[in-house]
C-alpha cells in the first residue's frame, strides 16, 4: 500500500531522516524512537507536508512525492501539536474541514463528533476546549473523510487515561480496514493495537517486525530480583534497570542483561517496552 | 528592580521585536519614502519648496523632512510593530511561567515599554543613517551629524514613545489586545492630523502650549519651520518649484526654547497610558486574556446583543459551507475559505455585509462614504488571510488538506480578492457608468491588497505589517492628493490609467509570486 524508498530529509547538515525504507499495509504500525529519532519528519513528509529531500513515496505504486494530491485525498492527518481557528464552534471547524475534504454528507460530521464524544459541545467555541477535547476534534477532523492512510502523531497526548483506552481501541478498530500510522514514545500506546512497529533511531530505521518478535527476542534478557540496596547498588552500573522499587527494606529490580545478572535474579515476562529498552541496551552493548 | 534584571527584560523584549521580518519591511517602506520623497531638481520637483523657491539639501532640511515622513509612517506602523507581545507569550506558552514570577506588574510594563521603545528608536535611527548616505549621494551641503540628532530626539522620539507607551497598555488591557485595539489606535492616528490645519490656518502662525497634545509633532515642526522662514507656506513632500529662483538654505535655530519645552512636554505626556496600563494589566489571568472561556461582564453583554444578528449570518455561512462540500474541486475550498474568512472575523463580517447592503440602496451621494467603510473593514478582516493559520496552529491540518499549502497560498489570495468584490461590487456596478476609472482603480487596488496581504502574513508570520501599511495606504487614499499612486482603491478619484495598470500588474505578479511558493520546511 504505502511503499518508503531509501527517504532522506536533510536539514542543514543534519539528517533528520536517514534512508528509510519500509512497505506497510493495512494495519496499525506503531512508529517509535525517542525524541527527535525523526518520528515526526518522517510522519510529515508523508502527510504531504514537507518534501524528502532522496527517494520516493509511493502510495499503491503511485508517487506521492511527485503528485502529492493522490496521497492528499485518501489522508487523515493528526499532527503533534495543533491548534483550532478562534471564533468558530466544533462543528463549524469540522464543517470548514469537511469542505477542504469535499465530504459532503453533512450527517459524517455529526457521526464523528458522536465518535469522540463531542456531540453534545459541537456548538461550542472550540478554542474554549480542554487540550484533551481539543485532540479528540483533531481525530474527529482526521476521520472525516473516511481515510485510507490515518497517520496519528503523538495522539494520546492530553487525554485522560479513560479517552486515552478509548483512542486506542479505535485507532485498533480503524486498522482493520486501513493503513493506521501512529508515531509516538510511549510504547504502551501501541502495545496492544499495532500490527507492527517501526523503531527509528537518529533518523534511522533499527527494526520493523511484529510487537511479538521484539517480545520474543526479549526472551532471556529480562529479570526480576528482590535485593538488598548495598546488592543494587553495586548492580545498577552493570545492568539497564527497566524499573525499581522499594519493598520494606530492599528494591523489587526489574533489568535487562544478556545473561542471569545475579544469583538472586530470575527471568521475567518483558512488556513491549522492557523488550524494546532491553534491546537498546543489547545494542549498544554490541556498539561499545 | 536590579540593574541585571532590568537588562535582562529589556534586552529579551528588545531581541523579540527585532527579530521579526515585519520590522525589516516597516524600515525598508520608511527607507524607500524617505529616499523617494528627495526627489532630484532636475525633475523640476523638490523635496522641500517655499514660495516656489527649493531649500538645499543639507543636513538640517533632509533631516526635517526625513523626521516628518518617518514620524508620520512610524507614528502609525511603530504601534503595530511594538504591540503583540501578549499575544506572543500566550501562544508560544510563555504567558503563565512569567505571570507566575515575582517580577512586578509596574516592572514587567516598564521593561516591556523600555524595549519599544529602544527598538523603534533603533529603527529610527537606522533611518536617519540611511539618509546620511542619500546625503552623500544627492546632498548639497557637508554632513552635519547635529540636526540629524536633534531631530531624532526631539522630533521623532516623542512619537515613537507614545507609540510604544499604547502599544503596551494595548497589550496590558484585555479589551485591547485584539483587532479593536488595532482600530482605535488607527482612528488615534488620524485624529492628530487635525492638529495641521488648526495651527497653520488663517491665524497668526506661532507654537502654543496645545500643541503639546501633538505628540507626533507635525504642527509644531511645521510651525517652528514656518516661523524660522516667516513665511505661511511651506510645502514638504515633493513640490514643483522654479529652477529660475535661487536656492534656499534652511537656517539653523529651529529648536527655540518654546519648541523643545513643547517636545519635552510631548514626551511626558507620551508616557501617560502607562498608568493604566499598569492598572489594568490582565496579568495573563486566564478568565480576562481568554475571551473564549468563560466570557462575562461586557463581553457577554456585547454577545448577548449581536446573537440574534450573528445567528442569521452563521446559518447562511453553515449553507456556504456545505455548498463549498459539494463544490468539486479547487472553487470548493476557494468556497470554504471564503466561509471561513467571514466566519473568523463576525463582526467585521456583520459590518461588511451591512455596508455592501447599504451600497445598493442608499443614494449616490453617501455611496462613496459607504464604499470606504466597507473596504476598511474587508482590509481589516484579510489582514491575517494567511498568518491565520500559523498563529492559530492548523498549519499542518490545513496544507495536508487536498490541494495543499501551496494551493492554499494563492487560495487565499483568491478568498480575499472574491470577497472584496462581492462586497464592493454592488457599489462599483451603480458608479461605473460615472467614474469606469474610479470602479477599475478599486478592482485593482483589491487584487493588489489581495496578494499583499497573503505575502505579507506568510513573509511575516502575523497580521500587523500588511495592516500597517494598508491603513496608512487607506488614509492616504481618503484624502484628495492629486496624486494617482496614492489612490490605490480609486476613492480619491486620482486613478490615472497607468496607475491602475501599475497595480493590477502588481497584483497578478504578487498571484504569481504565490502560486509558485516554496512548500514550507517546517509546519
Amino acid at each position: 500500500m504505502l511503499h518508503i524508498q531509501d527517504v532522506v530529509k536533510t536539514f542543514g547538515k543534519h539528517n533528520a531522516v536517514d534512508g528509510v525504507s519500509l512497505q506497510l499495509e493495512p494495519g496499525v504500525v506503531g512508529l517509535i524512537g525517542h525524541n527527535g529519532a525523526g518520528k515526526s519528519t518522517l510522519m510529515q513528509m508523508l502527510a504531504t507536508l514537507t518534501r524528502p529531500t532522496r527517494g520516493r513515496i509511493l502510495l499503491d505504486g503511485q508517487d506521492i512525492v511527485a503528485r502529492p494530491e493522490l496521497m492528499r485525498r485518501r489522508l487523515g492527518y493528526l499532527p503533534q501539536d495543533f491548534g483550532v481557528y478562534p471564533h468558530l464552534t466544533a462543528f463549524e471547524f469540522l464543517q470548514y474541514f469537511a469542505a477542504l475534504k469535499g465530504v459532503r454528507d453533512r450527517r459524517r460530521l455529526h457521526e464523528m463528533l458522536e465518535l469522540v464524544n463531542l456531540h453534545e459541545q459541537a456548538g461550542r467555541q472550540a478554542a474554549s476546549f480542554s487540550g484533551g477535547m481539543r485532540q479528540r476534534l483533531g481525530i474527529a477532523q482526521a476521520l472525516l473523510g473516511d481515510p485510507d492512510v490515518l497517520i496519528v502523531d503523538e495522539p494520546t497526548a492530553g487525554l485522560d487515561p479513560e479517552e486515552r483506552l478509548r483512542l486506542r481501541h479505535l485507532l485498533g478498530d480503524l486498522g482493520r480496514q486501513r493503513l493506521v500510522i501512529v508515531s509516538t514514545h510511549i510504547v504502551s500506546d501501541v502495545e496492544n493495537m499495532a500490527t507492527r512497529l517501526a523503531i527509528l533511531r537518529q533518523g534511522r530505521l533499527v527494526a520493523y517486525e511484529t510487537p511479538d518478535a521484539v517480545l520474543a527476542r526479549a526472551a532471556g534478557r529480562v529479570w526480576t530480583a528482590l535485593l538488598a540496596p548495598a546488592a543494587y547498588e553495586a548492580l545498577r552500573g552493570q545492568v539497564q534497570v527497566l524499573h525499581a522499587q522499594p519493598q520494606g527494606s530492599r528494591v523489587q529490580v526489574r533489568m535487562a542483561h544478556p545473561s542471569r545478572p545475579c544469583a538472586e535474579a530470575e527471568p521475567a515476562l518483558a512488556s513491549l517496552e522492557e523488550a524494546l529498552m532491553a534491546q537498546r541496551h543489547a545494542d549498544e552493548r554490541v556498539a561499545a | 528592580m536590579n540593574a541585571g534584571l532590568c537588562q535582562a527584560l529589556v534586552l529579551n523584549e528588545w531581541r523579540l521585536r527585532s527579530r521579526r521580518i515585519s520590522s525589516v519591511v516597516i524600515l525598508l517602506a520608511v527607507v524607500a519614502l524617505s529616499w523617494l520623497m528627495v526627489l532630484d531638481p532636475q525633475t523640476g520637483k523638490a523635496m522641500m519648496v517655499v514660495h516656489r523657491q527649493r531649500l538645499a539639501y543639507d543636513s538640517q532640511a533632509l533631516a526635517f523632512a526625513t523626521t516628518l515622513m518617518a514620524s508620520l509612517l512610524f507614528g502609525l506602523a511603530g504601534f503595530y510593530l511594538a504591540r503583540g507581545r501578549s499575544q506572543q507569550d500566550l501562544r508560544c506558552g510563555t504567558a503563565a511561567v512569567l505571570a507566575a514570577t515575582p517580577v512586578a506588574n509596574a516592572q514587567l510594563l516598564g521593561a516591556r515599554w523600555l524595549g519599544a521603545f529602544g527598538f523603534l528608536l533603533s529603527l529610527g535611527t537606522v533611518v536617519m543613517l540611511t539618509i546620511w548616505v542619500l546625503q552623500l549621494v544627492r546632498g548639497e551641503g557637508s554632513l552635519q551629524p547635529l540636526p540629524y540628532l536633534q531631530m531624532l530626539l526631539l522630533g521623532l522620539a516623542p512619537g515613537l514613545m507614545l507609540c510604544a507607551s499604547l502599544a503596551v497598555l494595548a497589550d496590558a488591557w484585555a479589551p485591547l489586545m485584539g483587532r479593536r485595539g488595532d482600530l482605535l489606535y488607527w482612528m488615534l492616528w488620524m485624529l492628530q492630523f487635525a492638529f495641521v490645519p488648526a495651527s497653520l490656518g488663517t491665524g497668526a502662525i506661532e507654537l502654543s502650549g496645545w500643541q503639546v497634545f501633538d505628540v507626533n509633532g507635525m504642527s509644531p515642526l511645521l510651525v517652528g519651520l514656518s516661523t524660522l522662514l516667516d513665511v505661511r507656506h511651506v510645502s514638504v513632500g515633493g513640490s514643483p518649484f522654479d529652477a529660475a529662483l535661487p536656492v534656499l538654505t534652511m537656517p539653523a535655530g529651529l529648536w527655540s526654547r518654546e519648541l523643545v519645552a513643547l517636545r519635552l512636554g510631548s514626551m511626558m505626556l507620551a508616557l501617560l497610558p502607562l498608568l493604566p496600563a499598569v492598572l489594568l494589566f490582565h496579568r495573563y489571568a486566564p478568565d480576562r486574556v481568554q475571551p473564549r472561556s468563560a466570557a462575562g461582564g461586557w463581553r457577554l453583554a456585547m454577545q448577548g446583543l449581536l446573537r440574534p444578528l450573528r445567528r442569521p449570518v452563521n446559518l447562511a455561512l453553515g449553507l456556504l459551507l456545505g455548498a463549498a462540500a459539494r463544490l468539486p474541486g479547487m472553487p470548493g475550498r476557494w468556497l470554504a475559505d471564503l466561509g471561513l474568512l467571514l466566519l473568523s472575523q463576525p463582526l467585521l463580517a456583520l459590518a461588511m455585509g451591512a455596508g455592501a447592503l447599504a451600497g445598493v440602496f442608499a443614494p449616490a451621494e453617501v455611496r462613496p462614504a459607504l464604499l470606504a467603510g466597507t473596504l476598511c473593514a474587508w482590509g481589516l478582516a484579510v489582514a491575517d488571510v494567511s498568518s491565520r493559520d500559523l498563529q492559530s496552529g492548523t498549519l499542518a491540518l490545513a496544507s495536508a488538506a487536498p490541494g495543499g499549502a501551496l494551493e492554499r497560498g494563492w487560495r487565499q489570495a483568491l478568498a480575499a480578492l472574491g470577497l472584496g468584490l462581492l462586497l464592493a461590487l454592488p457599489a462599483l456596478l451603480r458608479s461605473a457608468a460615472d467614474a469606469p476609472l474610479a470602479a477599475l482603480a478599486c478592482v485593482a487596488g483589491l487584487l493588489f491588497l489581495s496578494a499583499a496581504a497573503t505575502l505579507l502574513g506568510r513573509l511575516t508570520q502575523g497580521p500587523r505589517t500588511f495592516l500597517a501599511l494598508f491603513l496608512f495606504a487607506f488614509y492616504l487614499d481618503l484624502q484628495r492628493t492629486g496624486v494617482p499612486a496614492l489612490d490605490l482603491l480609486g476613492l480619491a478619484g486620482d486613478a490615472s490609467p497607468a496607475s491602475v495598470s501599475g497595480y493590477a500588474l502588481a497584483g497578478v505578479l504578487g498571484f504569481a509570486a504565490l502560486r509558485a511558493g516554496p512548500w514550507p520546511r517546517r509546519t
